[in-house]
């Protein structure tokens, strides 16, 4: 797994490429954690390549939108696979996230 | 004439996610199955491994997982064995509630939730000193 990481308009956009599996999972964790240790609320994760993901992988995306909800945040996520949002449907996560196909989408969602 | 039967022995380590993954991907390529079985059969058996490596074995020791993969006419027939201490994942309960708000809604639990969920069957037996779960998807 590899994160990229910009910020526009004081809202974290991060990129996950790759695997988020339990191998991966705590690398990503530690990053957010970090970023909401600082008070960072509002975030947008891009999907797009990300290939893959366990329920490691879920946790951290629930634990995260649980704290950027504390935070009166908000959590925007593009770009999912088929495959990866039909573990999102299994998991019931779909009413949980706010879900867009692209950044442009997401952006505007913070509008 | 390809073999019809896959089988892997893992250690009880995280690390060894890896090696499960290119078994898994090495089977799906040689059988060439559609690519859903490839996230959808990783996934189901990253979540058991790591279930028996977290819960299974108290010791310390090393322990060696078997994963068996065979095709079966329109099936898949997996079998995980280990020495671990008697464990049925198929009776952890309750399964997650789905439905509950946000701030209700568990972060544990989803693993086995996913298993069942991309199975048809799961079912669990203890043999002797094993563990033996065996798995049915359709194809």
């Amino acid at each position: 797994m590899e994160i990229t990481e910009r910020k526009q308009n004081g809202i974290n956009i991060m990129g996950i490429q790759g695997r988020l599996d339990t191998s991966s999972a705590p690398e990503l964790e530690a990053r957010l954690n970090a970023l909401l240790d600082l008070h960072e609320k509002d975030y947008i994760l891009d999907c797009r390549e990300m290939e893959y993901i366990s329920s490691s992988g879920l946790r951290v995306f629930l634990s995260l939108l649980k704290r950027t909800a504390q935070m009166n945040g908000k959590l925007v996520l593009f770009g999912l696979s088929q495959s990866i949002a039909e573990i999102f449907t299994i998991a019931g996560f779909e009413k949980y996230f706010i879900l867009k196909d692209d950044e442009a989408g997401a952006l505007d969602y913070f509008q | 004439m390809s073999m019809s039967k896959y089988a892997i022995t893992l250690h009880n380590r995280i690390e060894e996610l890896r090696r499960l993954e290119e078994f898994v991907n090495e089977f799906v390529l040689e059988k060439r199955l559609p690519d859903c079985n490839l996230f959808e059969l990783n996934l189901v058996l990253e979540e058991i491994f790591t279930n028996i490596v977290f819960y299974a074995f108290k010791d310390g020791e090393a322990h060696d997982i078997l994963i068996t993969i065979e095709q079966q006419d329109s099936a898949l027939c997996i079998r995980v064995e280990d020495d671990g201490m008697p464990f049925d994942p198929t009776l952890r309960e309750p399964p997650p509630d789905i439905d509950k708000p946000l701030e209700e809604r568990d972060i544990g639990g989803l693993g086995i939730h996913l298993v069942r969920n991309l199975m048809q069957e799961v079912s669990y037996r203890r043999e002797g000193d094993r563990n033996i779960l065996t798995l049915i998807r359709k194809l």
